[in-house]
């Protein structure tokens, strides 16, 4: 389900399933936390292959985003949908994230 | 006019996720471009009704009717045989005005229920409060 590319200046988690719910929000939750305790502060999460996405999987990504700018770090997103993107504006989450293509 | 509706119910983990790929191949079918949001929200509270409301309980049911009226007008009905919903707070889910370091936006629960009035243009509690009605209009249906 899950992809991490090892990019000079950014840890590329790229998630490679289209409908993630709170089932896959635990295995999303281990392994950006994963990250963190590798060191790795400065994570990109890719959802270009992502439609849908549900409130216990923003929760992941915002409790990540936390954590990594506490360790001076970021979690951006990369590569969303329209679906994605009103979900973020809905959430108000798009004052959050910085969102790159 | 006829309607097509998909009346499901179910009392688990398993059975959630049925009705959920269910109403996501009804919604494709039937809702135009509002299917992708609609179902977000729409699987948010199917989720709420089986976790707060049945809290999981096995022996509980949650039942759905989903229906689109003339091509305009969606109804989604949730009953459970929960003990009911809290008293929704609707002041507090128009707030708008956050800024990027308000502590507020950093929660990493409590954001079903903004995405489900934010979604549906009404969100109406039944009389015994297990009971949750949402209506969606379609303008150009």
């Amino acid at each position: 389900m899950i992809e991490i590319v090892y990019d000079q200046e950014t840890t590329i988690i790229k998630i490679c399933k289209e409908r993630i719910y709170i089932e896959e929000s635990t295995i999303l939750r281990n392994a950006l936390l994963g990250e963190l305790d590798k060191g790795n502060n400065k994570i990109t999460v890719d959802l270009s292959h992502v439609q849908y996405m549900d409130s216990s999987c923003l929760g992941v990504l915002v409790g990540v985003y936390k954590r990594a700018k506490e360790r001076g770090g970021y979690l951006n997103l990369r590569a969303i949908n329209q679906t994605i993107s009103d979900l973020l504006e809905i959430t108000h989450l798009n004052r959050v994230f910085a969102v790159t293509e | 006019m006829r309607t097509n509706t998909l009346h499901m119910s179910f009392h688990d983990l398993k059975g959630y996720q049925v009705t959920r790929d269910c109403m996501q191949i009804y919604l494709e079918a039937y809702a135009g471009e509002q299917a992708s949001l609609v179902f977000i929200a729409a699987n948010e509270a199917i989720y709420n009704a089986l976790v707060h409301g049945c809290r999981m309980d096995p022996a509980k049911r949650v039942e759905i009717k989903l229906s689109i009226q003339n091509q305009k007008r969606l109804l989604l009905r949730i009953q459970d045989e929960g003990t009911g919903l809290q008293r929704i707070d609707f002041a507090s889910l128009q707030k708008d005005d956050y800024t990027p370091d308000d502590t507020a936006l950093y929660g990493e629960s409590g954001r079903g229920l903004l995405i489900i009035s934010k979604v549906f243009d009404r969100v109406l509690v039944g009389r015994e409060s297990n009971q949750l009605l949402l209506i969606k209009n379609f303008p150009n249906g």
